[in-house]
């Protein structure tokens, strides 16, 4: 039995990750990538991507390498695929369970490769995160500046005041 | 958004820069993934504290990142998957806007996103006052409407709903209305260019007035407790559009074995799921109709009593589509007692499922309770 074809990446800082192509192309931008150049002994930069990002991206590419391929046709305007499987896996949730730092890089690096299944789960953590909290506490749980003036805050509340109990 | 072409021909460059199929083969150990432990994180400096246990997802001693780091467009994302959830979506984007001016820019492209209409007296001169001052460019989300949600009762302004529909109709993915407690406003159009109907009922199924409203976007159908009319309406303004699932709750359908005329010649490419969940009366087409007009369903749900059990067994087996994998069928005890097993139409029915290789998803209900069959 032959070993499964493999590619190596290249992260922003240099470190160099051999892993099956297969786990490679659940990033749609490297799976173009290697249709367009074709195989090569090559590593495949990835400039935007550092090591420790690259190696999370990675763990989670490695556990769903099985997993149906998201239709490339999804329509995103369609609100019931954002709203379908609200809920994240108990592995996803598990895997998502880092700092807000290395979350946020998370979902840039999703976003930037292209794993649409990584990056829904990056931004349902985050939705859930903010789900339910007031300004203060959404302030708090992200070291956000509250920088509007009571003025600009009143008009705020003014310009909702359309969908408001009265 | 990031433009792909430019990033790979970008990369395409570099590795072409690096010597590309020149250089010897890289000797480095496959990466493989750590195990994820199943014990929870230690909590951390950072930490938020809640009723004693430990919150995830801790800031770093760091300025604030979310702003820095994610793009607008991905906090628009993060902002839509809160809003469709939330349980009051315009406290909702209050809430989002009122955390920084940035926050404040990305929700108010939302606003419009969820409209709820609740007993609020003059909510929709309110809403439509908020619509007019929002200015011409109704290119962006800000201007639209995705999902119009109207809870009765008593929503005071049902009146008034076709103005609404009319504004969110280029751009609503889901509808559900309840008219339940308006029948004082019965003969009231939902749609421009639906009149009243001032007859009884059942001349619903001999009226040709076509609709002159269509819903492009619309995905989603729930209707509860409307006017026979209004809903056939309603569901002929989806013609060849998007629409995927209708959901019919307490629609008092007249008995008449005719396929409504606003409803011949119409197809729903896209539906996969029709609910009736309410009684229908005896013979009505509506059933066979949407598995002709309906390619591609594959759920339909039917709410019957024992006796119309053989005719549900023949509709299925004589018209439901070949993509057709879903029966859900409530059988309804008219009398204190038990659905008999071997009730040779369930045994059919069984034999149907089986044959067809469908989910089974069948229940009796009876005054004593439901159970499944």
């Amino acid at each position: 039995m032959s070993a499964a074809p493999q590619v190596t990446l290249e992260s922003s800082d240099g470190e160099k990750f051999k892993v099956d192509k297969e786990v490679a192309e659940r990033s749609v931008l490297i799976k173009n990538m290697i249709e367009d150049v074709g195989e090569s002994d090559n590593p495949i930069p990835l400039p935007n991507v550092n090591a420790s990002v690259l190696k999370k991206v990675l763990e989670y590419c490695e556990h769903h390498r099985g997993d149906p391929l998201p239709a490339a046709d999804a329509d995103p305007s369609n609100d019931d695929n954002r709203k379908r499987a609200t809920e994240i896996s108990d592995w996803d949730q598990k895997f998502i369970q880092v700092d807000q730092e290395m979350l946020f890089e998370i979902i840039l690096a999703a976003n930037y490769m292209d794993i649409k299944p990584l990056l829904d789960v990056g931004c349902k953590t985050v939705a859930n995160m903010i789900k339910g909290k007031t300004p203060e506490e959404i302030r708090k749980l992200f070291n956000i500046v509250n920088d509007f003036t009571p003025e600009e805050e009143a008009q705020i509340k003014k310009e909702n005041e359309w969908a408001e109990d009265r | 958004m990031l433009n792909w072409t430019k990033v790979k021909n970008l990369l395409k460059n570099l590795l072409k820069q690096q010597g590309l199929g020149k250089q010897r083969p890289l000797s480095i150990p496959p990466y493989r993934p750590p195990p994820i432990s199943d014990k929870k994180p230690h909590p951390q400096p950072g930490y938020w504290e809640t009723n004693g246990s430990p919150l995830l997802f801790p800031h770093t001693d760091k300025e604030s990142r979310i702003d820095d780091i994610l793009p607008f467009e991905l906090l628009l994302d993060i902002f839509t998957l809160i809003i469709l959830q939330a349980e009051h979506p315009s406290q909702c984007v209050l809430n989002l806007s009122l955390v920084c001016k940035h926050w404040a820019k990305a929700a108010r492209r939302l606003e419009l996103m969820r409209v709820e209409l609740r007993e609020r007296p003059n909510q929709v001169d309110r809403l439509l006052g908020h619509v007019s001052t929002l200015g011409e460019d109704v290119s962006t989300d800000r201007y639209r409407i995705r999902v119009l949600e109207v809870k009765a009762p008593p929503y005071r302004d049902f009146h008034r709903l076709s103005e609404v529909l009319a504004h969110a109709r280029p751009s609503v993915n889901e509808l559900r209305l309840n008219r339940s407690g308006f029948n004082s406003v019965k003969h009231v159009p939902i749609l421009s260019g639906l009149e009243p109907h001032p007859v009884d009922e059942p001349e619903i199924f001999t009226t040709t007035r076509d609709p002159d409203v269509i819903f492009p976007q619309l995905r989603r159908l729930h209707l509860e407790a409307m006017l026979a009319y209004e809903v056939v309406h309603l569901i002929a303004c989806c013609d060849r559009t998007q629409l995927e699932s209708i959901h019919l709750a307490n629609i008092q359908f007249p008995a008449s074995p005719e396929i409504p005329p606003v409803l011949q010649h119409r197809t729903f490419p896209n539906l996969r799921s029709i609910i009736f969940n309410g009684r229908l009366p005896k013979d009505n087409p509506l059933p066979a109709y949407f598995f002709s007009a309906a390619p591609l369903l594959e759920q339909m749900g039917l709410v019957i009593p024992t006796v119309d059990l053989d005719d549900t067994v023949k509709l299925l087996r004589n018209h439901a589509p070949p993509m057709f994998t879903h029966p859900q069928i409530l059988v309804k005890l008219e009398i204190r007692q038990g659905l008999e097993t071997d009730d040779p139409c369930l045994a059919e029915l069984s034999e149907l499922i089986e044959e067809r290789d469908w989910k089974r998803d069948i229940r009796a209900v009876s005054s004593s309770g439901s159970w499944a069959v």
